[in-house]
């Protein structure tokens, strides 16, 4: 249903997505994670048709999504930068929104105004920001899209808030299956209802793969400092810390550590610990060079 | 999830868009009647309008009865135009390509065009309609009460086509205004040039050369008497118009 | 919404949940257990996830997949549970607990002595919680015999 290769796209010389390629054939919730600048909103845009490739090419239904008219109205792109007439209110927003989404649920969508204790005559300019993001997200959902893409929907509300936005997400998905992309760049919090992870950096796709892949990708290292520095000679090590003089902790791949040629005996000496999908992010896209430490110590 | 996946055409959405581009526009035609009134206003002081004794109002004017109404429309459609045709009405829609988004913008533009050239033939009934209800004797011009039908239609007609050709230029400007924002007074000068040089041309290769002015351009279509000869110079204006803005639309991206 | 927590893969965590929902007795043998839209709706996880959890259990035969119909729990579910927490829990809890006595110093006799005395003290709870209201213990002789015998063997 969804499908890029080799996407890639130029905005005044900085290379935003560079070789994209990746597919996405049913229903699913997958989180896009990457830094800010990472190319998640670049992504979505060409997803949704709103950009032209510079190379390489983003299908929707096998269509390319650029200018077409088959992408457009089974896509939805819901994002802060989202344009609404200045007067509508939300009501006459929902009505619009209806009748361009064929399957939208309006009844679902007055539902959720009256839950989340929105006004449907109030003008949408007057909101503040956590309360647009809300309705945005009653829209982007109610119009059951078959590919629904929220850029940073939790973005600007309150923490309490947000998990029962990703649990909303959730429960929509179970009542009407379809693909659902979300974007962010707090993994933690929306690693519960996630089935997959595309993972973006420095406009590349990364990886693309089941939670369950990324639960196992990394795990921190403990033990005795001379064999800790063993395993460090052989592997690469995104952390390294020392726990006063008689423990050391290093974190490294976890099928690199399984493969090393390491005798049973020292392994035992080690304990493993796992390291969390939204740990993995951090150390992956840590930048290269020293640490804050460094910079103090000198 | 395959059930959800919609086939509507092209036309359809275009059909939509333009249904809700009417709706949330329609103070437009609010903003209309507020310019036509000044018209008038503006008439009345600078023409033959006084107050005779007690709560009787006329508004006479000379030879072009309507001039500074059908300048007001002419201003209100270029503007119309030039809205449409920037991005933001572009980016309200989702359900959208660059084909619907211009199919409709046109559409609700000839909408106009129609209803503008109606109510600045009515217009005039309204103001009286209204002048009654709140000042008693209130006889705007004699004009309103004697023209014939078929002078109506005519005029209606008429008008229609001559607001739509502004509107359409309003459109253009505005669709290369935002397309080319740091470029933006380059294509208005390309747009003006291209419409100067296009009357010329046409209008040299049915009578000879011409003088190369402003009036000269608005002589070629009023001056025209035959009817079938104005009809197709006008129609073939808005349809290089009508060619112009979709170039200058397609392939456009949405830059929110 | 029920919370999981800990460092192994939310599915795992799960898997780890059904077992114990099964060994409690929570969900009996050839009893439809969890679907993965329930689980879905009980932990805020996405159903996929929660399948995956599921299935680590139907590998592991505890739990079968009734056409149509469900998930179902295995008569031998509980057999193959205890058999296995017996070669994984019991084992690694009484590897860390002769290491620990050997710190503290505790000789071989006293701890056999001390877990005779805990395990005494879990079955008489155990009765307590199953005995009937109208304070007949009809089940307590035969917990008497075991005692005894157990004390002949040794």
């Amino acid at each position: 249903m969804i499908r890029c290769e080799s996407l890639t796209k130029f905005f005044n010389g900085t290379r935003a997505l560079e070789e994209c390629s990746f597919e996405i054939s049913g229903p699913s919730i997958t989180g896009v994670i990457g830094v800010n600048g990472a190319g998640k909103t670049t992504l979505f845009k060409s997803l949704a048709g709103f950009l032209k490739p510079s190379g390489g090419n983003a299908y929707v239904f096998d269509q390319p999504a650029f200018q077409n008219i088959i992408a457009a109205q089974n896509v939805i792109l819901v994002d802060e930068s989202m344009e609404f007439y200045p007067g509508a209110t939300l009501k006459e927003l929902i009505d619009s929104y209806s009748r361009f989404y064929r399957n939208f649920d309006v009844k679902l969508a007055m539902g959720l105004l009256k839950y989340f204790n929105l006004q449907q005559n109030a003008k949408y300019k007057t909101l503040s920001k956590g309360v647009r993001a809300t309705f945005r997200l009653i829209l982007g959902l109610s119009a059951r899209a078959p590919i629904t893409l929220l850029d940073e929907p939790a973005d600007g509300m309150d923490p309490g808030v947000r998990t029962d936005l990703y649990q909303l997400i959730l429960k929509d998905y179970v009542k009407a299956p379809r693909i659902i992309l979300i974007s962010s760049h707090y993994l933690g919090e929306m690693e519960p209802i996630l089935e997959d992870i595309l993972f973006i950096h420095e406009g590349k796709v990364l990886k693309h793969d089941g939670l369950e892949v990324f639960e196992s990708l990394l795990i921190a290292l403990q033990g005795p400092p001379d064999i800790i520095e063993l395993v460090e000679k052989r592997l690469k090590v995104y952390e390294g810390k020392n726990f006063g003089e008689g423990l050391r902790r290093i974190v490294v791949d976890k099928e690199a550590y399984e493969l090393l040629d390491l005798s049973e005996k020292l392994r035992s000496r080690l304990t493993l610990q796992g390291i969390s999908p939204e740990g993995s992010f951090t150390h992956l896209t840590r930048r290269e060079g020293g640490g804050i430490n460094e910079l103090y110590d000198s | 999830m395959n059930s959800m996946i919609r086939k509507e055409s092209q036309l359809s959405i275009a059909l939509i868009q333009t249904k809700d581009k009417l709706y949330h526009n329609i103070n437009a035609f609010l903003f209309l009647m507020i310019l036509h009134l000044i018209g008038y206003l503006i008439s009345s002081s600078s023409g033959m309008g006084y107050l005779t004794g007690g709560d009787y109002f006329d508004m006479s004017y000379r030879n072009f009865s309507v001039a500074p109404l059908y300048v007001m429309t002419i201003f209100w459609m270029i503007l119309q135009g030039f809205s449409f045709g920037e991005e933001k009405s572009r980016q309200y829609y989702m359900v959208s390509n660059n084909f619907t988004a211009y199919f409709s913008d046109i559409a609700v533009l000839e909408i106009y065009a129609l209803t503008a050239g109606l109510l600045t033939l009515f217009s005039g009934f309204l103001i009286q309609v209204f002048g009654s209800l709140f000042v008693g004797n209130f006889m705007l011009h004699s004009l309103y009460a004697s023209i014939g039908i078929s002078n109506y239609l005519t005029l209606w007609f008429t008008g229609t086509l001559y607001f739509l050709i502004f509107g359409t230029v309003g459109y253009l400007v505005g669709i290369l205004r935002s397309r080319y924002r740091s470029r933006f007074f380059l294509g208005l000068l390309l747009t003006a040039v291209v419409w100067i040089l296009g009357s010329i041309l046409v209008s040299y290769s049915i009578q000879g050369p011409v003088s190369l002015d402003i009036s000269t351009v608005f002589r070629f279509y009023l001056n025209e008497s035959r009817f079938f000869i104005w009809l197709a110079k006008v129609l073939l204006t808005i349809a290089a118009l009508y060619g112009l803005s979709y170039l200058a639309v397609k392939n456009m991206e949405v830059n929110r | 919404m029920k919370q999981l927590e800990g460092s192994e893969p939310i599915y795992v965590q799960l898997a780890v949940w059904l077992e114990n929902e099964i060994l409690a007795g929570r969900v009996k043998p050839e009893e439809k257990i969890y679907s993965q839209y329930r689980l879905s709706e009980i932990f805020g996880i996405n159903p996929a996830t929660a399948l995956k959890g599921l299935n680590i259990l139907v590998d592991k035969e505890i739990v079968y997949k009734k056409r149509g119909l469900g998930m179902f729990v295995s008569i031998d579910a509980l057999k193959i549970l205890q058999k296995e927490h017996k070669n994984e829990v019991i084992t690694e809890q009484i590897r860390d607990l002769a290491a620990e006595a050997k710190l503290l110093e505790v000789s071989e006799e006293e701890l056999i002595r001390m877990l005779k005395k805990e395990m005494r003290k879990t079955e008489a709870s155990e009765l307590e919680k199953s005995a009937p209201m109208n304070g007949q213990r009809p089940v307590q002789s035969q917990v008497q015999n075991k005692t005894k015998k157990g004390e002949n063997h040794q």
